[in-house]
This record gives structure tokens, sequence and C-alpha cells, in this order.
């Protein structure tokens, strides 16, 4: 029984394919999209309750995907993970309404608190 | 620094940064592909494997050492921001801390350890942070340079007559302070980290009591 659904977008195809597994088998259903246009592309088919983001893409970048979500769908809830991340993109990623903020790589069990987290959020707001 | 080389140091800083992030994009994936595997081993654990332990243990063995290729890259990452601007603000705790994971390699082929002692309040330095850990590690390797194998190096922050202060301690067997100062005046060492923290509005005081130094802070650079 999967409790919700992550959209995972990063252009590292085999972090995003190891981690969708991982969640997988943590009771999380996933999608994978390597690209923001990709993600954005599909958000509409793939409906996800929480998004975890890379800030650092080829094309367009993270802040960019985040800032259209909370534009066009505001329920979904944003992570964002990255090794390139400054303090600065963080802030910036908090005042576009970022959920959480992580940093690569990151310890599997903190991932699935904070997206549990983001998706206990999401249904108080709705 | 002219302003040529501080643009070269500059460049060299961007470079590795980049370097830097890639590498932890490397690291990430490995670490993920690895626990992946003790995911499903974790499945299979009630299923005949003759070679379960020891698959399991070379796993922890990745995951031990992904842990540490991330500590040293995100150490790596911060020496190279270091370079980013001329003059920053730091926190002589962080900066500490950051010298001490960079030289442990140094300090390991000497046979010495390295301790970190940090303030248990926040040392701020408006200062050039490529030259303060410039004239630090140059005063500690002149320090684990003249100590004998098994010796012990302690970087402790502090204020001095509330100045900031970075205090090299040292202790080892038969170590005595004379010697030592002796050892780093013939090495040139200490002249050129008294050098480099004169640009810095730093000096060295001989800290005999402490078996070393301290670099002290009279003021800032704007």
């Amino acid at each position: 029984m999967h409790r919700f659904k992550v959209l995972l977008v990063d252009d590292e195809e085999e972090l995003v394919m190891a981690l969708a597994e991982r969640l997988q088998l943590r009771g999380i259903k996933t999608s994978v999209a390597y690209s923001g246009e990709q993600a954005l592309h599909m958000l509409h088919d793939e409906d996800p309750d929480v998004m975890l983001l890379d800030l650092k893409m080829p094309g367009m970048d993270g802040l960019e995907v985040l800032r259209r979500v909370k534009k066009a769908r505001p329920p979904i809830q944003v992570v964002i993970l990255t090794g390139h991340g400054s303090d600065q993109d963080a802030e910036s990623a908090r005042r576009l309404g970022a959920f959480g903020y992580l940093r690569k790589p990151v310890d599997i069990n903190e991932l699935v608190l904070t997206l549990d987290h983001a998706y206990q959020h999401k249904l108080a707001e709705v | 620094m002219k302003g040529s080389e501080a643009r070269e140091v500059a460049f060299f800083g961007r470079i590795t940064a980049s370097f830097t992030h890639e590498v932890k994009n490397i690291l990430a994936i490995i670490k993920e592909s690895s626990g992946l595997m003790e995911d499903l081993l974790a499945l299979t654990r009630e299923q005949p494997f003759p070679h379960w332990e020891r698959f399991s243990h070379r796993v922890s063995v990745i995951q031990q050492q992904v842990q540490r290729g991330v500590g040293l890259a995100t150490r790596l990452n911060r020496f190279a921001h270091s370079t980013d601007e001329a003059i920053a603000r730091v926190d002589l705790n962080e900066l500490a801390d950051q010298l001490i994971w960079l030289s442990e390699r140094f300090a390991r082929l000497k046979e010495m350890t390295l301790k970190l002692t940090p303030a248990e309040y926040a040392v701020p330095l408006d200062t050039s942070p490529i030259d303060l850990q410039m004239a630090v590690f140059t005063l500690m390797e002149g320090c684990w340079n003249q100590l004998p194998a098994q010796s012990e190096v302690e970087l402790r922050v502090a204020r001095s007559e509330g100045l900031p202060c970075l205090v090299i301690a040292c202790r080892g067997e038969g170590v005595a302070f004379a010697d030592l100062k002796r050892g780093l005046e013939a090495s040139g060492a200490l002249q050129l980290s008294a050098d480099i923290a004169a640009g810095l509005h730093g000096k060295i005081v001989d800290q005999p009591e402490a078996c070393g130094f301290a670099l002290v802070f009279s003021g800032t650079l704007q």
C-alpha cells in the first residue's frame, strides 16, 4: 500500500533511479524526471503529492521549476535535494515556498522523514 | 595579494569548487546504489545465501568510505569557496574545524595527532579567509615538522584580552618550547606565518606554557 506519491527530478539518472527504488521499498510511490522541463510536463498526468527536486540541472534550473510548480500547483510540496546549494540558494528556495532543503548525499531515513512531513503538510493544507 | 594573483586564486577556487560538486554527485550515486544493495540484502535475510555476511560487510565498508569522501569533499568545497571574496567574515571555530580536516593527511604522514578545541562562543573576524588559513597551516606544519612521531598538535580557538585568537599547542615525548621555537625559526616557518599574519593585522605570540604559539588579531580588514 503506497502512502503517497513523490516525483523525483534530477539529471543524475543513476542517482534518481536508485533513490526511487529505495523509496518504493519503503512504501512510497515514485516517478522520475531527468530535467525541469520533463517534470513540469509530467505534473498533470502524475499528480504527485511531493516533488524531490535538484537545483542545478542543464536547461531549466531547480529554482525556476519550483517557482512554476508553486504557481501552477500550489498544494504540491517541494523538497530540494542538492549537492551544490549555497546558503543563498537555500534562502531563495524557502522564499519560493520549498518545504524542505536537503544536501546530497542524504541519509535515507532523514529523506523519508522529510518527505513524510511534506505530505502531512499537504494534507493539512487542503 | 596583487590583483593578478587574486584573480588566479579566485579562478583556481572556482574550478576546484565545481569539481567538488561533481565528486559529491558521484559519492551520492555510490551511496544510494550501495544503500539499495543493503535494502535488497535485508529482504533476503531469511533465504539461503552463503556469502551474506561478507557481502553485507563490503556494503558497509563502501558506505563508510563514502562518508569519508563526503567529509573531505565538503571541506575542500568550503576551502575552494574561501577564495570567492578577498575579505569576508569568518567564524574562527568553523575555520579551525576546516583546517583540521584539511591537515589530517599531512599530519598522519608525520604520525601526528591533531586535536581541535573550539571556543564555546562564536569568534567572528573580518579577514582574508585564504591568507588566514595559510598563516595557520604554515605554523601548524612548522610545528609538526619539528615534533617527534606520536606527538599531538592542538588548535584552540579563543579570545586573548578580547581579541580573536588561535592557539597552537604541542605535546609530545621530550618536547621543549625552546627547541620547538628554534626549529621553527631555522625552517623559516615562523617568519613566513608571521609575515602573512601581519598582513591580516595579526601577530604571533609565544605560548611557552602551552608549548606553542598564539595568532592574535588586533584588527579587521575592510
